[in-house]
């Protein structure tokens, strides 16, 4: 059987300047899978691809055997998505926002409620919802984004670090909702620069480095290509600084 | 410092046009896709500043005509032509009243004149009247020559220097009050910011070692350099007073400049004021109710301003200073004027100390109200509500959801529903108060009523549909979540557009029925029309908008190409002709060619949708509606300059007949196929039909079977016009070419050759092509075969459609362009036998 996310020899030029450069990887069903880099390695550029915002300048992306721009209506079934930035229309309150979304996917109203109920209290989001969403801090915007990105129940998360602004608490709640919902069959991939969160939490991590795929594997794996002990962060530095010999 | 900071607020705004960009970036990464009307943006700014040059011309010489006039009252100012004219009459010796009688014809002549070489609108008769009676009451005593020139120019010659200068100053005084008020308001409200939210640079300054009156003199400064509008109208306006008022083009454009800074500073403190107090002491949701109040009262004294154009308006306006004293000049909104008293340095003087107190002023305010720092960035922008939770309820569809999620967003922004409701509904409102007799125009024919109502509708699609993905801003990549197409969502978004403008356009048609006690204002067939105009203008402003619109650009009110609202209000003039077209059949080819233009507008939209958020790639290359469209539209425009030419050759007619268009059709399917593949629409020559035979004998056969048939409808429709009573006088209306031998030899070159050669390539090859992306086969060749008939006279409507039925038929079938080229051979082969036949 396929995998569930396939991409290969992936590339986006904007103008002269290449962002993804030939990147193939595949993620499997259940999979919790976290994509590494620096500032400007090509992670958000490579998701928004596979959202079929950006067109791919050459290569393929393909989510559930469906092309990620060609067939980009039919993907948005399969796949959640929260952007680096989630920034919302002006004058909509975070409930009129998420019964929004519910309904665009097809749902009921009573369904949007019980299923947002469910997200937006592990999140303490519930006392901002009758909130206007432009009033909300960079976390709760976050917030709001995942309970949007995860209300109709996608097969695919796509995540650009969704834990950046988020407070502790809010991070743990995130984890307990990202392992139960692979738990249930579904697969993540989300970006990050929390080393250490990636390292608790998904299985396979790919590291980009100037656009192209520098290493990717299971954190074992990764730890054959520096020494057994290492951490995440070591063997990151590794990969995307090679001429600093790790551990020095 | 304070320099630093405004030079990078004036660099900031010159960067938004690329031709005035200085340098250029290190990394080319984000070069973005082609921005189109950047050059034209620059031609419309010159425009507007010629066009307030000559407006303004011509207010100064109406004020000093005005002025004139009130030297002599009851007496009549002319030319120095009609003058002489008058005197030849006298000169022959006969006393004034019989002169009228022997020298009617001659004096109506004069007279005529005299009222045409006034400026503008007012009625001619009552002027022609009026130099009538005065004739008749005081004879050529009655006629004085004016000293004032004619010139739509600036000129010394435009200024009356009679005694009282109160004539001349306040009258401008007067016109200058409304101009600086809107100017001074919209640079208060009308900026690319919400006030409410405040400005972030500001708190990027305060990170700055530098003391707040600094930083606010930095803002002033900044802000007086970028007042496009107060530059562009007011700055050209002063030039021309000045100019006239005898200080020449130099010394006037230092006066104007002077003039200019004067207002845009004052419109700066404002605003450096409005940006401090207002969020320091009213909470954000009511500062954003004022944002939008003031600007909707800033729009007033410039639509006021603008009705002085025209002759009514500018009368009324000097009506109305006659009840000021020359002390109204002073007032500060009109300062410069005062200039131009005989002590006008004292008031410039006054200026310079105003200027200064208010600068002084707003900084120490300033720093007053920043004293406790900049207001919070976490200060909640809209207040919050308690709400009921949501009730459960069965789905609503999808549609209704984002109707609903427009309208909710819309209700909730007080300058957006301002725009779509306030001002549409100001706009007419101040025309007909400007004007009582176009109000009365309006209500005196169900045509005219139902052109206005159809202008308030445009003026919402105008405010509503054309900013709708604008609007969408940086929360747009949520649409992109969904599993719906941009332009599914879009086109629902369209249909609400039509039906709100739809309701407005009944309401004004209602509206105008009461008032003229009339029903019929309701019922008739422009009312319709009315309504299916703003059915389709709704689709063409979200579609217009739409492709007017850079997502990506972070400024509101940036968001949207300058130039798309006027485009949009020029297209819904077009459609007005269609109103008052004379015949059934001069709309119909209006509406046709209206829905035509809507559709290749839609189809570029749908075509643009999936990429508005990449900055770099841009759809595949194809056959579009527009390339036909522009394709059909330059034949024309090339025949007539054509003919133009060869007729300027002393060619015979005959030549030029089939030069012009030979030539017209040659340029153009070059131009157009040179363009396509420069483009790189793939199998452009298979696409169009040029590649091959197909199959040679089946394509052949087509042709002429097509021919043949469409051929034998043409013949029985030749005998069916000679029996039906309406369609006999229309054949007998059409004009009959009155052509030599020679001439009919050249008719047959063109009509059997010429004309299927380039009309099959510009209508089957690219039009159809264009039409076929989009529609299935049946719509696609009836379509087509619509626009090919109405660019054909009438009475030939029917034959020429049924033989552009045949011709994208086998078209379609052979896939061939020599199929059609043959089937229009052999039909225009058969029409000009049938009709040399007749005329023998």
């Amino acid at each position: 059987m396929a995998s569930l996310l396939e991409v290969s020899a992936l590339t986006k030029r904007f103008g002269e300047f290449t962002a993804v450069d030939g990147l193939a990887l595949s993620v499997e069903s259940g999979e919790m899978f976290g994509l590494l880099g620096i500032n400007g390695a090509g992670k958000t550029t490579t998701m928004r691809m596979l959202m079929g915002i950006l067109r791919a300048s050459a290569g393929s992306a393909r989510i559930a055997g469906l092309d990620c721009f060609h067939d980009r209506v039919e993907v948005k079934r399969h796949v959640g998505y929260l952007p680096d930035e989630p920034a919302f229309q002006d004058y909509l309150r975070g409930r009129e926002i998420v019964r929004f979304v519910g309904e665009m996917h097809g749902l009921s109203g009573a369904e949007i409620d019980a299923r947002a109920s469910k997200l937006v209290e592990p999140l303490a989001l519930a006392d901002a919802m009758d909130e206007f969403a432009v009033n909300y801090s960079r976390g709760m915007k976050k917030k709001l984004g995942l309970v949007c990105a995860m209300l109709h129940e996608p097969r695919l998360l796509i995540l650009d670090e969704p834990t950046s602004g988020l407070d502790p608490v809010a991070m743990r709640r995130l984890n307990e909702l990202l392992h139960a919902y692979v738990a249930g069959g579904a697969t993540v991939l989300l970006s990050s620069h929390q080393l250490d969160h990636v390292q608790a939490i998904c299985e396979r991590i790919a590291i980009m480095s100037a656009g192209k795929l520098a290493a990717i594997g299971t954190l074992a794996e990764l730890r054959a290509r520096a020494s057994a002990e290492s951490s995440l962060e070591e063997i990151f530095f590794a990969i995307t600084e090679p001429r600093e010999p790790v551990g020095a | 410092m304070v320099w630093l900071i405004a030079v990078l607020e004036a660099r900031r705004w010159l960067n938004r046009g690329p031709f005035l960009r200085r340098g250029k970036g290190k990394r080319d990464a984000t070069q973005r896709k082609g921005a189109p009307a950047k050059l034209l943006l620059a031609f419309v700014t010159v425009a507007l500043s010629f066009n307030v040059v000559t407006n303004a011309s011509r207010i100064v010489r109406g004020v000093a005509e005005a002025a004139e006039r009130d030297s002599a009252p009851g007496d009549a100012f002319v030319s120095h032509g009609v003058l002489r004219w008058l005197d030849d009459i006298v000169g022959r010796g006969e006393d004034v009243p019989s002169a009228y009688d022997s020298q009617q014809e001659e004096l109506e002549a004069a007279f005529l004149f005299a009222g045409r070489t006034e400026t503008g609108d007012g009625s001619l008769s009552a002027r022609v009247d009026e130099l009538r009676r005065i004739w008749k009451e005081r004879g050529r005593a009655g006629f004085h020559e004016t000293q004032i020139d004619d010139a739509p120019w600036p000129t010394r010659g435009l200024w009356y220097s009679g005694a009282d200068p109160t004539r001349m100053l306040a009258p401008l005084a007067l016109i200058c009050l409304l101009l600086s008020t809107s100017v001074i308001g919209l640079a208060v409200v009308g900026s690319d910011r919400d006030l409410a939210r405040g400005d972030e640079r500001l708190e990027w300054w305060f990170s700055f070692p530098v003391p707040t009156r600094a930083l606010l003199l930095a803002r002033l400064l900044g802000s007086t350099l970028v007042q496009p509008l107060g530059w562009l109208l007011l700055a050209p306006f002063f030039l021309v007073v000045f100019w006239c008022a005898g200080y020449g083009p130099y010394v006037g454009a230092l006066l104007a400049l002077a003039a200019g800074l004067y207002f845009t500073l004052l419109g700066a403190c404002l605003r450096v004021l409005a940006e401090t107090g207002l969020r320091r002491f009213l909470p954000p949701r009511r500062v954003a109710h004022v944002q939008a109040a003031l600007e909707v009262l800033s729009a007033v004294p410039l639509i006021g301003a603008f009705a002085t154009s025209s002759k009514v308006g500018l009368d009324y306006m000097i009506e109305l200073s006659r009840a000021l004293s020359l002390g109204f000049v002073f007032n500060p909104l009109s300062l410069p004027i005062a200039w131009l008293l005989p002590r006008g340095a004292l008031a410039a003087l006054g200026a310079l100390m105003l200027l200064a107190v208010v600068v002084y002023g707003t900084v120490s305010a300033g720093s007053a109200l920043l004293r406790d720092g900049l207001l919070s960035a976490s200060e909640p922008v809209l207040g919050t509500r308690a709400r009921k939770p949501v009730s459960e309820g069965a789905p609503r569809a999808f549609w209704r959801q984002v109707a609903a999620r427009e309208l909710l967003a819309m209700a909730r922004d007080p300058a957006r529903l301002a725009r779509v409701t306030l001002v549409p509904m100001v706009t007419i409102g101040l025309a007909g108060l400007s004007d009582p007799r176009l109000f009365r125009g309006i209500i005196s024919e169900p045509m005219h009523a139902s052109a206005a109502a159809f202008g308030v509708g445009t003026l919402v699609l105008a405010g509503g549909g054309l900013v709708t993905l604008a609007n969408e801003g940086p929360g747009l990549w949520m649409l992109y979540t969904a599993p719906w197409s941009l332009d599914a969502i879009l086109a629902r978004r369209a249909a609400l557009w039509s039906m709100l403008a739809g309701a407005v356009v009944l309401a004004s048609l209602i509206a105008l029925a009461i008032i003229a006690r009339d029903i019929r204002f309701v019922f008739n067939g422009y009312a319709v029309l009315a309504l299916f105009g703003v059915g389709l203008y709704g689709f063409v402003s979200v579609a217009l908008g739409a492709l007017g619109t850079d997502v990506l650009e972070s400024a509101r009110a940036r968001r949207v190409q300058p130039l798309t609202a006027q485009v949009f209000l020029l297209l819904t003039g077009m459609f007005t002709f269609a109103l008052y077209s004379p015949s059934g059949w001069a709309k119909f080819a209006q509406l046709s060619l209206s829905s035509l233009f809507a559709f290749a507008l839609w189809q570029k939209l749908r075509d643009h949708t999936p990429y508005f958020l990449d900055p770099t790639e841009a759809p595949p290359p194809a056959i579009a509606v527009s390339d036909g469209i522009f394709a059909a539209l330059s034949f024309f425009v090339a025949q007539g300059l054509l003919g133009f030419l060869f007729m300027r050759l002393r060619f015979s007619p005959g030549l030029v007949m089939v030069f012009s268009f030979s030539g017209a059709g040659l340029l153009v399917a070059v131009a157009a196929l040179w363009t396509l593949h420069r483009i790189g629409v793939p199998r452009l020559a298979q696409t169009v039909g040029l590649a091959s035979l197909g199959s040679p004998l089946r394509t052949v056969s087509l042709g002429v079977l097509a021919g043949l048939v469409a051929g034998a409808g043409a013949s029985s429709y030749t005998q069916l016009v000679q029996r039906v009573g309406w369609l006999r006088a229309l054949y007998e209306e059409s004009e009959r070419i009155d052509a030599t031998p020679e001439q009919l030899r050249w008719l047959a070159v063109l009509a059997v050759i010429a004309a299927p050669l380039f009309e099959e390539l510009i209508f089957r090859g690219i039009l159809y092509r264009g039409l076929r992306r989009s529609l299935d086969t049946r719509t696609a060749i009836l379509a087509s075969a619509v626009v090919f008939a109405i660019v054909h006279p009438a009475l030939s409507f029917v034959p020429v459609f049924g033989m552009a039925l045949c011709a994208a038929t086998v078209f379609e079938l052979s896939g061939s362009l020599f199929a059609p080229i043959l089937t229009h051979m052999i039909y225009n082969g058969i029409v000009l036998f049938i009709t040399l036949r007749s005329w023998t």
